[in-house]
């Protein structure tokens, strides 16, 4: 008998009233079993769930051909069956009224529904006619941390092997490049050396800008499960609002925006005047650096920046870092002296074992890579790194930002293995995608920011949007958006549904969603976890792996994209795996991610690897204790790196911060979760946050309408005045998943000059009451 | 036609009259735990209107303790 969708709603209520018992009540038992997870036609397979990228490990029921229950999966040690209320709902997202199913082309300015052969067609005769007409630089893609692993390796293939371009970048620009050149600068190569294990192991943790408990929640509720155990663990919160975080914090220290990198060197500053600096640690395993400064924000078109790093001894860094003194740090933070010493002091003391973790607060920063190599630093000079529980720990917000945009590489400047910029991994992916070495390009092109600049100037003509909704998440949104209207301007979108920058399409392709195809994503913790396919798409459509190798064919690379259609996630991830053949970075064999929730590469000799540099554990570690074999002479480089300001400071026309981020119910720009009817009915709408003693001062009421504006746009919004969050005087914070109010209008494309990331976190606005 | 989910807790002591209670509301399925005071409460009503009147009715239950919403649909989405 068919499940009617009343039957399917009412399936979902009970399974979610059972799975929050479950994760209220641990033990929990009912009288009656609940029908939909007992049913005998219900057949249950794993998966990593769809949304952020703590990668929990679900396990999803499927009966009649459609998903119907979610539950936390046992198995795995990430979240030992518990899910947060997204994943609870997660396959809900997938059934939403008003699905993508067909394919549509723009004709005379309306979008009509034709094929997908059709709309296939028609993409490559226009990638055709852009690069015959414009050249091989005139056509782009860009894609997602969403994307699976193959989807990644096919784009990254079509793009620098075939056609021959470097315009290939992911939204993971926007909130992980920081972090990966924080580990590439610091130690040569990306990704953390410690994994979630770290959590039972550690007593403190720190949360650098990371309000963990509305966006890592089950790695938070481990946190708290540490601290309910051990009465001397200890979660200490550094950030410019008050959060869930915070509140559940043992300490809140308030900093004002962009201060963190004066505060990490006032604490770095303490370490060494107190000399609980690890010597030897430090003598056998770093080495001490300084950079370019007064590096610019990237600002200007075609903005250009390469650093040059100068060796330095540890007495000339210990100078630096004279000129952060825990006094001359309250100036800069506004934390006071003694905090700055007593952080200084949780760190130091040999009793701690200490997690840092961080994630958009620290990467969505215009100076993102030097706070990354300044948090590395405290760790490296105490040398509590690289051991159980004491770990720098960069968190990341998609399910696949690792997995795929930083470890296939779908950025500009990257292959599967090395850079562009390099000859001999060039000619390793030349060899193994049997591609000529001369078709890839020495030269990395655009990061995403200059990506649309290049399509508003005319320099790019063709661009093919997979995954994501850069009509949303883009900063200084108005500019970019006009872009893509201009004439001549050819955009391809591949979505799920119908969003913003389907808005601007002008072909949409219909694309299967995660359990609706195979495929694999790589969490936070260097996790690979993969997923069979276990329902069909609606429609036509088709996933996203097979779209790029359609078109590919279509432009003439039969021979390179010769997958069958049975197996070729498989035979994607054989030669995938070609790339990372050593200890430094193996991937588990696809049998083995088939059977398991997830492996941790480099998996070598049949054992996955949780910390990385340790000699005890890492297999390509070779010196005694720890090495650093990203670096020469296997040595982790500590950074002087000084406090720059931000580009953009409140004044007396723009008197606000203005701060963007995510609430626990919404995920990214909310295309999937504001079609489950119960997140979307939690927080129905974006609102502003504001502190309880500016709205008093300007007489705002709590939900009251205002407008907010910066230099670069403006909108009407509800206040919220002591809501879940509150931000300080001066400051206000505007969540970004409602497609209904676009925050990105006002805020900045400033950018890390390192690691071309934007700030989204801090630019300056002015606020009126309305009525 | 909404239909919402909550897990329920009991006053103390009330677990069966409670369960019986809501056996008696047609717009109600109740499974209760065998091993904690718990309950899941599954309500499915006709209109907006009717989903009023089952609150109201909800409200006035003196053995309900807390009454946690869990999950809530009536198919109005933002598109």
């Amino acid at each position: 008998m068919r499940m009617t969708r009343r039957e399917y709603m009412r399936n979902m209520a009970l399974a979610s009233a059972s799975a929050a018992a479950a994760s209220l009540v641990p033990g929990v038992l009912f009288a009656e079993e609940i029908e939909i997870f007992n049913q005998a036609s219900v057949k249950w397979d794993k998966a990593p769930c769809r949304f952020c990228g703590v990668g929990c490990g679900l396990l999803i029921g499927v009966r009649e051909g459609k998903a119907v229950a979610v539950k936390g999966d046992p198995e795995s040690t990430v979240n030992h069956g518990l899910c947060c209320v997204k994943g609870y709902h997660s396959v809900m997202s997938i059934y939403g009224s008003d699905r993508l199913k067909h394919a549509y082309v723009r004709k005379n300015g309306k979008l009509e529904q034709v094929s997908v052969e059709e709309a296939l067609d028609l993409v490559a005769d226009k990638m055709k006619q852009t690069i015959a007409e414009h050249g091989k630089d005139s056509v782009s893609m860009y894609g997602s941390g969403q994307w699976t692993i193959p989807d990644g390796f096919v784009a990254s293939k079509f793009m620098k092997g075939c056609i021959g371009t470097n315009n290939l970048e992911a939204n993971a620009r926007l909130c992980m490049a920081s972090a990966v050149t924080g580990f590439m600068t610091s130690f040569g190569l990306d990704e953390p050396m410690g994994c979630y294990d770290d959590i039972e192991h550690s007593n403190v943790f720190v949360m650098w800008g990371n309000n963990m408990s509305e966006m890592h929640p089950v790695l938070f509720s481990r946190i708290l499960n540490v601290r309910q155990r051990n009465p001397q663990a200890k979660i200490i919160d550094l950030s410019t609002r008050d959060t869930r975080t915070s509140k559940a914090a043992d300490y809140h220290f308030l900093f004002t925006p962009q201060s963190d990198l004066a505060i990490a060197n006032g604490i770095c500053y303490e370490i060494v005047k107190n000399d609980w600096v690890n010597h030897e640690f430090v003598k056998k395993h770093t080495n001490f650096h300084s950079g370019k400064t007064q590096i610019g924000y990237g600002l200007e078109d075609k903005f250009a920046f390469t650093d040059k790093p100068e060796p330095m001894s540890f007495e000339q860094y210990k100078a630096f870092l004279e000129d952060y003194t825990p006094e001359k740090v309250e100036k800069i933070s506004g934390v006071k002296a003694d905090d700055i010493r007593f952080l200084a002091q949780v760190f130091a003391d040999p009793k701690n074992k200490v997690s840092s973790f961080w994630c958009m607060g620290m990467n969505q920063h215009t100076r993102g890579t030097w706070i990354n190599n300044l948090v590395y630093n405290i760790h490296l000079l105490l040398g509590k790194i690289s051991t159980p529980g004491n770990n720098p720990f960069s968190l990341t917000g998609q399910p696949s930002a690792c997995g795929t945009v930083r470890e296939v590489g779908t950025l500009t400047h990257k292959l599967p293995h090395g850079e562009v910029s390099d000859p001999k991994a060039r000619e390793m992916a030349a060899k193994i995608w049997n591609v000529p070495v001369e078709r890839i390009d020495p030269k990395p092109s655009l990061h995403t920011v200059e990506m649309f600049r290049a399509l508003d100037r005319g320099d790019l003509r063709f661009m093919w949007i997979q995954v994501t909704n850069p009509m949303v998440t883009m900063p200084k949104l108005n500019r970019y958006r006009e872009a893509t209207l201009k004439q001549d301007r050819f955009i391809v979108v591949s979505d799920i549904y119908q969003t913003p920058t389907t808005d601007i399409a002008d072909v949409i392709l219909p694309s299967a969603m995660w359990i609706e195809r195979e495929g694999m994503y790589g969490n936070s913790e260097r996790r690979t976890q993969h997923f069979n396919k276990m329902i069909d798409p609606p429609g036509e459509a088709i996933s996203d792996t097979w779209q790029i190798i359609q078109v590919a064919k279509r432009l003439g690379f039969d021979k390179e994209f010769a997958y069958s259609d049975e197996n070729h996630i498989e035979e994607i991830w054989a030669e995938y795996c070609q790339f990372h053949n050593s200890p430094k970075h193996a991937m588990a064999p696809y049998e083995v991610l088939k059977a398991r929730p997830g492996v941790r590469w480099p998996f070598w000799n049949g054992k996955e690897t949780r910390w990385r540099y340790n000699s005890a554990d890492d297999p390509a570690a070779k010196k005694e204790g720890f090495d650093f074999y990203g670096k020469p002479e296997g040595r982790a480089w500590i950074w002087a790196r000084p406090y720059e300001p931000p580009p953009e400071n409140p004044d007396q026309d723009y008197p606000f911060w203005l701060n963007t981020g995510r609430v626990i119910e919404h995920w990214h720009s909310g295309s999937m979760t504001r079609r489950i009817p119960v997140l979307h009915q939690a927080v129905p709408e974006a609102y502003v946050e504001i502190n309880p003693i500016d709205a008093k001062r300007m007489n705002i009421q709590n939900g009251e309408l205002i407008e907010v504006t910066s230099r670069r746009g403006t909108i009407q919004i509800k206040t919220v005045i002591n809501g879940r969050g509150r931000p300080p005087k001066g400051q206000v914070f505007i969540p970004f998943f409602d497609e209904s109010y676009l925050i990105n209008e006002l805020t900045l494309d400033a950018f890390c000059p390192i690691s071309k990331q934007p700030d989204y976190k801090k630019c300056a606005v002015k606020i009126i009451k309305i009525s | 036609m909404p239909i919402c989910s909550y897990l329920v807790t009991p006053t103390p002591g009330s677990m069966e009259q409670l369960s019986l209670k809501f056996h008696t509301i047609p717009e109600c399925e109740v499974v209760p735990s065998t091993n904690k005071n718990l309950l899941l409460l599954l309500t499915e009503t006709e209109s907006d209107d009717h989903e009023k009147e089952l609150q109201t009715t909800l409200k006035g239950i003196p053995e309900i303790e807390c009454l946690a919403l869990s999950f809530a649909s009536n198919e109005e989405l933002p598109k």
